[in-house]
């Protein structure tokens, strides 16, 4: 019995020790990949927001509101099927998609770290960044999903905010940031720099110039529904505007194949759409100088440029009309989300609205920064054609004429034309809407599906916006 | 020899040194073994000596290794060659016990005699089998309270299979066996008993000798395109395989934990063999065989590559005219259409009528003009043997086989030592190493334009891709000019030469592999040991790909290297107890310990923008890029086996094995996997006993709980490296750009809470015997129930995320399995035997994540393979044509439009959603193996059936877009679709029949009739199947002539496999699968076609 008794100690130690051991063995540790980054600095974070949210906003965003302003036009496949208005739910999940799972996720991790290290400077531009993002969606999709939203790990399913709310959150969030944009950035934390920040390139003035013309941008928006232009008048007065073409908040695409912009990947994967007659026939009317940046050949991506510029008509199916330019098509074209022009348009428009002095000067402002901007040849074209306007012949088509003229396959266009009915627009033939240019985005498949329980229902893509009162 | 038959040996030893008063069944159990205990002679006295010969029944050969014992005591000899023995025992002898494997154990009164032959006849009941189960442990067949199958080595060398996955085909129920296609080194797909999980693995787990081994198929390129890769059992050598079990049920499986959730298929190698006390064994086999495409898609030679009936020379279309219409030009000259036979170009094609019309195109069938027949080159050769204490098993193995596209090849070169011995009464211990190299090259399938069948399958006749020569891919010419530009019938666009591609876009693999072990068996006291065993299974599998530039897929050229290396490391220590508790009473214990840890790692380099031509190196790439993964994962358990028998008659054994895996959150990374199994023999009961009708009878029955892990790295966060697109380019922003790195927050919502998958599953089953074995059958039943299966469940982006990690799925299988067997004829010289199994299996999937009705498997946009919920697991999903409430078609009944005629009159209307078209699962299968031998010649021939499952035929589709299918010769015919107009539906969507003719046109196939904007319902197609899967006929050289050449044995064998089908299926062979061995099945889309395979072999034993 000694013997069986030695046997089973020996067992015992040796079950202990592999015991002991198992702990050791199922390390938590083994499951962390070692194939992805556990975490990333808050400036290897920030290039790729800004990188997403640069690629859908001239991409899937761009090109849906470009054709229904009819500066492109969709001639085949589904591109065809948006021109006539039939924007389906699922297409534009990518949009929404990568709006909220990328650009708004990745900015919010970015204030989550930027807060956590005090870095003042990053807290700022995300702030814009998140600000912009978030415009961009309401004036698209109305109510849509923040102060509740982005917390998949606590909630899968986010509550909708109301336009009138994410307006106010959106101010908000650029007034935070030009106050934490105009302290000084503490030494030894990080700050944007010409490396993490491929928009100004860690220019701060610039980012607290974009922030303020933001707000007046949002202000031109709100007016709608206000109904008075003080506000817009006092974001003017106060200044610190862009106040040039080397402020523009905009971002440049490269030209490797993994930076190139989505117009010249959309034009040579599919190519499914033209320029539009609308913007073509405009800017013929008065042969602008800047329709060879906008305009390539009917071959496409040569950008040769044209002896004649054609567009085609909503619902023409013209494959024959140009190619769009070298301006939004080349691989390393640039994508502009504010401009100096845009704010003189802005200045017009309000000069105008209110009778104050200066409207002609400023929309000729607006104008020669719009063609310095995309670098067209322009001599006294401007002069020429705009320098018989004054304060007392100038009219509102003048100035969103040539707004939308500057605001080549910007959405903003889509914002003015809600606001002020410019430029008139004949619906699509064939349209699928009874007539009716499309006001909003339907909400994605996406939304319906896995937070239905949340979205609005019954919203078509002819509904209005908070703001865009009747 | 493995640790189950150390155990054996050990405990028969014990037995028989504390003289137990055996019964007759417990000898019998141990027959296997027995012959071991003649090391114990040594110990007893000797003093009466008997002589004689041991003969066999059925032929009266001699037979070697008969062990002989004298009842009751511990002597013992074995027969040598010659089937003589001596045996030298105590006074007072009583009997002597003959026994040798597969024969009736004999048992004769000596009675004084000195001299004593004995004639051996076959035991057909076998009720003393002993099987290997979980961990290696060797179980009486009896007391097994589930059900249990096995392929023996025979069968597996025999079936002519280079992957032995392949020669388990149609031969074990519940076991379903897909492969990927004919070509060489294609994988194959394996299931037991059905779809356990929604996106895990759902292969059973491999184990040789105690270790598991890697059975991956690895990928370098998309699931849709790329080669046909090999799924890595193919590296075992089909020669060194003894026997493979395959344990089925969660009870079977339990010990082995959460490896085995989808069954385990247990493999047995060679073993050291003494048999006849012979010291050196030698085995050859060799084997050479020849393979032919099995069926191809039809495709029409009438009519000329173009559009509108007009001929187009760069056109991918074949909708031209008639080419008996054209002519070759007699002035003009083209490069294109080259003439082998002159050196020279053809004539450009002008009509018939111009002016320079010369010669007649002659159509061409590119498609089967391509296939070549396949010739493999198998030899082996193994050397084994030993003494008391030693024994080794040494074998080698080569094998070539060039498949039946052109410059397809795979290789296979083994070795494999294995050996134990016995150092002292208390230890032995036993070592393994097999190395296996594998590889070849492969070439390019599936939806890419490089692909061979997709551009052979889009090709119009009046064309000639191997320009008139007989073995074009030999011939540079044929595809390619002097100025390293391609000669394809689309003038360099279009889709690549297949003779470009097997030439210019090689894809090549090599694999080396180890696998080791090692173990040792300690006795401490009787009945009671403990075993110690460790096994690596270790490989890198380096692979290239190459596209020359000019390749139709890559025009700029690229290079990938991708090189995996995997290492699996298992250790196991288990104490096993054997007890007889009281008499009639035994029980035997086992407590066990199990680690285990797996690893990838893959280094990926990709070369883009080549420039040099045929400059196949990385530094020929302008752009590098590189990447690199590393898969882990480890567990650990621990184990229990209690079991208990009484009487032969009534057996109980409980299992419980508590795991703890690194995949899962540390606060719930352990579980627990009982399993509880019993039998009932029932033929022991007094009143059963001995009958000759029903000789035996068993119900059994088990209960068990398993389970499995997460995917690794899903419980915690990660930054991937940042790309994105909009919905509608696949190129887009991928960092590092713009000079800096970008990462981003993981779209996968990681799961710190994930908790096991859990499958519970029951069974009951009922083996009987009757006639003496004559007629055997076995039917068993069974449940399985997977609850919490793991899935990336799609949420919406405003949470942030793309997909959360869930338990969430749940999924059950339902299922029937019937064995059959039966001596139909036995006489002296004759036999017939029958098998029959069947297997019906019934999946459904029964949820997902809340609101989220189905997910995707694989597939294409116009047709997915997709878990649904309500349906069997792998249903197609595509678009199909608008019914109405009654599910008559909805035709567009609308003469004119807005004024404009209607070009879609007479049409059915697309559904504007997508649906499940069909359930690529089974109904049932059934395997029928017939076998007839007449003295030394056997003729075996097994019959595969399969009913029901459907498959996406994608090529037909895409051939019917092109107008090269043979369906679309009936261009300009007219056809009336039966159904309801769309103008007289009504609220309650019913409406009133029309009849409106049509015309089968151009349009109409490259609109609503065809593949690609079509109804995808079209094209998914029953796969219902009876093949002739395996044809065996073998001849035996007689004895008498092979004891004058000092041979043992000689066999001559022809196999055939595949020579007959009978299938609905109207393209490949319907035994296909795009994405290889995947859960994504039923989906072929320009697959590489199955094949014939007519094998000729020779045996020899030394």
């Amino acid at each position: 019995m000694k013997k069986i008794h030695k046997i089973f100690t020996a067992i015992s130690l040796l079950l202990v020790l592999f015991l002991g051991s198992c702990e050791k063995w199922i390390d938590p540790a083994y499951n962390i990949s070692p194939n992805d980054p556990s975490d990333v600095p808050i400036n290897l974070l920030l290039p790729s927001a800004a990188a997403s949210l640069s690629y859908v906003y001239m991409g899937d965003y761009s090109r849906f509101v470009s054709i229904w302003m009819q500066q492109l036009s969709g001639v085949d496949r589904q591109a065809y099927g948006f021109e006539l208005y039939n924007q389906g739910e699922s297409d534009d999940n990518n949009l929404w998609n990568t709006l909220y799972g990328a650009t708004l996720k990745d900015l919010s991790k970015s204030k989550e770290k930027a807060l956590a290290l005090g870095a003042v400077h990053y807290v700022g531009v995300v702030n814009i960044m998140t600000a912009y993002t978030l415009s961009i969606i309401t004036d698209a999709w109305d109510d849509a999903p923040f102060s509740k939203a982005l917390v998949g790990e606590t909630k899968l399913q986010s509550a909708y905010d109301t336009q009138e709310a994410l307006y106010t959150t959106i101010n908000t969030l650029l007034d935070e940031a030009i106050t934490e944009l105009s302290k000084p950035a503490p030494s030894g934390i990080p700050a944007p720099n010409s490396v993490s920040d491929l928009i100004y390139k860690g220019n701060i003035p610039n980012w607290i110039a974009a922030a303020k013309s933001l707000k007046l941008r949002n202000a031109l928006h709100l007016q709608k529904k206000a109904g008075n232009w003080n506000a817009v008048g006092t974001l003017i007065t106060a200044g610190g505007l862009i106040s040039s073409n080397a402020g523009n908040f905009k971002f440049s695409f490269g030209t490797p194949s993994n930076e190139s912009g989505p117009v010249y990947n959309f034009d040579t994967n599919r190519g499914d759409v033209r320029v539009g007659a609308f913007i073509v026939t405009l800017m013929n009317s008065n042969s602008d100088p800047r329709r060879p940046l906008y305009f390539s050949g009917t071959v496409t991506p040569n950008f040769s440029v044209p002896s004649t510029y054609s567009g085609s008509n909503p619902g023409a199916q013209l494959t024959s009309a140009n190619w769009a330019g070298p301006a939004v098509a080349a691989r390393n074209a640039t994508a502009y989300f504010m401009t100096y022009a845009e704010v003189k348009f802005i200045e017009a428009e309000w000069r105008f609205r209110t009778s104050t002095t200066g409207a002609a000067d400023a929309l000729r402002a607006a104008i020669s920064a719009s063609l310095g901007q995309y670098g067209a040849t322009a001599g006294s074209w401007v002069q020429d054609n705009y320098g018989a306007l004054t304060d007392a012949t100038i009219t509102l088509s003048n100035i969103i004429h040539a707004k939308y003229t500057h605001l080549y396959m910007q959405p903003e266009t889509w914002n003015d034309w809600k606001r002020t009915g410019l430029p008139v627009l004949t619906p699509s033939v064939g349209n699928v809407t009874a007539g009716v240019v499309p006001r909003r985005f339907i909400y994605p498949q996406d939304e319906r599906l896995y937070n239905g329980v949340n979205m609005p229902t019954g919203k078509i893509i002819t509904d209005r916006v908070w703001w865009d009162v009747q | 020899m493995s640790m189950g038959h150390q155990l054996r040996y050990v405990f028969d030893l014990i037995v028989t040194n504390l003289k137990f008063n055996l019964n007759s069944n417990f000898m019998k159990r141990s027959l296997v073994f027995t012959f071991l205990l003649m090391t114990c002679s040594l110990l007893s006295a000797q003093n009466v000596q008997i002589t004689g010969t041991v003969t066999s029944f059925d032929d009266g050969s001699f037979i070697p290794g008969v062990n002989v014992k004298i009842k009751g005591t511990t002597v013992g000899a074995l027969t040598g060659s010659d089937g003589k023995y001596t045996i030298t025992g105590p006074s007072g002898a009583q009997v002597i016990i003959f026994s040798f494997i597969g024969m009736k154990t004999l048992e004769i009164p000596i009675e004084g005699k000195k001299v004593i032959d004995a004639v051996l006849s076959p035991d057909l009941l076998q009720i003393d089998e002993v099987v290997v189960t979980a961990i290696g442990i060797q179980r009486e067949s009896k007391a097994l309270g589930y059900s249990v199958q096995s392929v023996v080595s025979d069968d597996v060398v025999r079936s002519g299979a280079i992957n032995p996955v392949n020669s388990l085909g149609a031969k074990v129920a519940g076991v379903q066996v897909t492969s990927s296609s004919g070509v060489a080194g294609a994988s194959s797909f394996i299931t037991i008993r059905g779809m356990s999980s929604i996106t895990g693995n759902n292969q059973p787990l491999f184990v040789v000798d105690g270790i598991p081994i890697d059975n991956s198929q690895l990928r370098t390129e998309s699931g849709t395109a790329g080669v046909a890769y090999s799924n890595r059992a193919i590296d075992l050598n089909p020669n060194d395989i003894e026997s493979i079990n395959i344990l089925k049920g969660g009870a079977a499986s339990a010990l082995y934990g959460i490896r085995a959730a989808n069954g385990v298929v247990v493999i047995t190698t060679k073993k050291g063999d003494t048999t006849a006390g012979k010291k050196l064994n030698i085995t050859i086999n060799s084997s050479v065989s020849t393979d032919k495409v099995s069926q191809l898609p039809p495709m029409q030679l009438t009519y000329a590559q173009g559009s509108a009936g007009v001929y187009v020379n760069n056109q991918t279309n074949a909708w031209g005219p008639e080419i008996s219409s054209l002519r070759h030009s007699n002035t003009t000259k083209d490069p294109y259409y080259y003439n082998a036979g002159l050196g020279d170009t053809k004539g450009v094609i002008v009509p018939s009528t111009a002016s320079d019309a010369g010669d007649a195109i002659v159509p061409v069938d590119n498609m089967n003009n391509f296939f070549v027949t396949g010739l493999t080159i198998n030899n082996n050769i193994s050397l084994s043997g030993g003494n008391e204490d030693t024994k080794y098993y040494f074998s080698a193995g080569h094998l070539n086989a060039k498949g039946v596209v052109p410059r397809n090849e795979w290789s296979r070169t083994s070795f494999s030592l294995n050996g134990e011995h016995k150092f002292a009464k208390w230890l032995t211990t036993g070592a393994k190493i097999t190395y296996a190299n594998s590889g070849g090259t492969r070439i390019q399938q599936g939806s890419n334009t490089s692909g061979v069948m997709l551009s052979l399958a889009r090709q119009a006749a009046n064309w000639d891709n191997g320009a008139g020569f007989k073995k074009p891919w030999l011939e540079q010419k044929a595809y390619q000019f002097a100025d390293f530009t391609q000669r394809n019938q689309h003038r360099g666009g279009g889709y690549d030469n297949p003779y470009w591609t097997v030439n210019n876009n090689p894809f090549n693999d090599k694999v080396d592999r180890i696998t080791a072990s090692a173990n040792a068996l300690v006795t401490f006291t009787e009945g009671m040991n403990l075993t110690y065993r460790i096994g690596t299974d270790f490989y890198s599998d380096r692979r290239r790909q190459f596209y020359e530039i000019g390749s139709r897929s890559i025009p700029a050229g690229r290079i990938i290297e991708d090189n995996y290396f995997v290492q699996d490391l298992t250790q196991d220590v288990y104490l096993t107890i054997n007890r007889e508790i009281i008499p009639g009473l035994k029980g035997n214990l086992i407590l066990g310990n199990n680690i285990y840890q797996t690893s990838n790692q893959n280094v990926f380099m990709r070369g883009t923008t080549l420039v040099i031509p045929n400059y196949r190196n990385m530094s020929n790439a302008s752009t590098k890029e590189a990447f690199e993964t590393l898969d882990r994962r480890r567990t650990a358990a621990w184990y229990t086996d209690l079991g208990l028998s009484w009487q032969s008659m009534f057996f109980v054994n409980a299992t419980y094995r508590y795991e703890w895996s690194t995949s899962l959150p540390s606060e719930y990374n352990n579980f627990g996997f009982p399993s509880v199994s019993g039998s009932f023999v029932f033929t022991e009961l007094k009143i059963l006993k001995g009958n000759n009708i029903l000789s035996f009878g068993k119900v059994r029955g088990s209960l068990a709980k398993i389970g499995n892990d997460a995917p690794i790295y899903g419980t915690l966060a990660t930054y991937p490296s940042s790309a994105f697109s909009d919905g509608w380019t696949t190129t887009a922003i991928s960092f590092p750009a713009f000079g800096t790195s970008g990462f981003t927050v993981t779209n996968t919502l990681p799961n710190g809470t994930l908790k096991p998958e859990r499958t519970s599953t029951w069974e009951v089953g009922l083996d009987l015997r009757f006639l003496n074995g004559r007629v055997g059958l076995d039917f068993t039943y069974y449940e399985i129930l997977s609850e919490d299966l793991i899935l990336a469940v799609p949420v919406a982006k405003s949470s942030g995320f793309y997909s959360a990690n869930l338990n969430a799925g749940s999924m059950e299988n339902k299922g029937i399995e019937l064995v059959l067997t039966g001596v139909v004829v036995k006489t002296k010289d004759f036999s017939w035997d029958l098998n029959i199994n069947y297997t019906k299996n019934k999946n459904k999937v029964l949820s997902l994540a809340e609101g989220v009705p189905n997910v995707t498997l694989g597939g294409f946009t116009s047709a997915q393979s997709r878990a649904v919920v309500g349906n069997s697991y792998g249903s197609i999903f595509g678009s199909e044509f608008r019914k109405d409430a009654s599910g008559d078609l909805i035709i567009d009944d609308r003469p004119t439009i807005g004024g404009v005629a209607n070009a879609k009159y007479g049409w059915p209307i697309l559904s504007s959603s997508d649906a499940a078209l069909g359930d690529v699962l089974p109904n049932w299968t059934m395997g029928i193996t017939n076998g007839f031998s007449f003295k030394g010649v056997a003729l075996s021939f097994l019959v595969d059936i399969k009913n029901g499952g459907f498959m996406w035929n994608g090529t037909k589709g895409a051939m019917y877009q092109f107008g090269t299918h043979k369906d679309t010769e009936n261009r300009g015919a007219q056809n009336t679709f039966t159904g309801v107009g769309l103008s007289t539906l009504n609220s309650q969507n019913e409406g009133t029949t029309v009849s409106i003719p049509m015309t089968l046109n151009q349009s109409w196939y490259q609109n609503e009739g065809g593949g690609f904007f079509g109804a995808g319902s079209q094209f998914v197609e029953k796969t219902d199947w009876v093949r002739l899967k395996e044809l065996t006929i073998s001849y035996s050289l007689p004895k008498s002539i092979l004891k004058k050449a000092a041979i043992d044995r000689a066999e001559i064998y022809f196999t055939g496999r595949n020579l007959w089908i009978d299938t609905p299926f109207s393209g490949v062979d319907p035994e296909t699968n795009l994405y290889g061995s995947s859960n994504a099945q039923g989906l072929e889309y320009f697959n590489m076609p199955g094949t014939k395979t007519f094998t000729f072999g020779l045996n020899l034993n030394f």
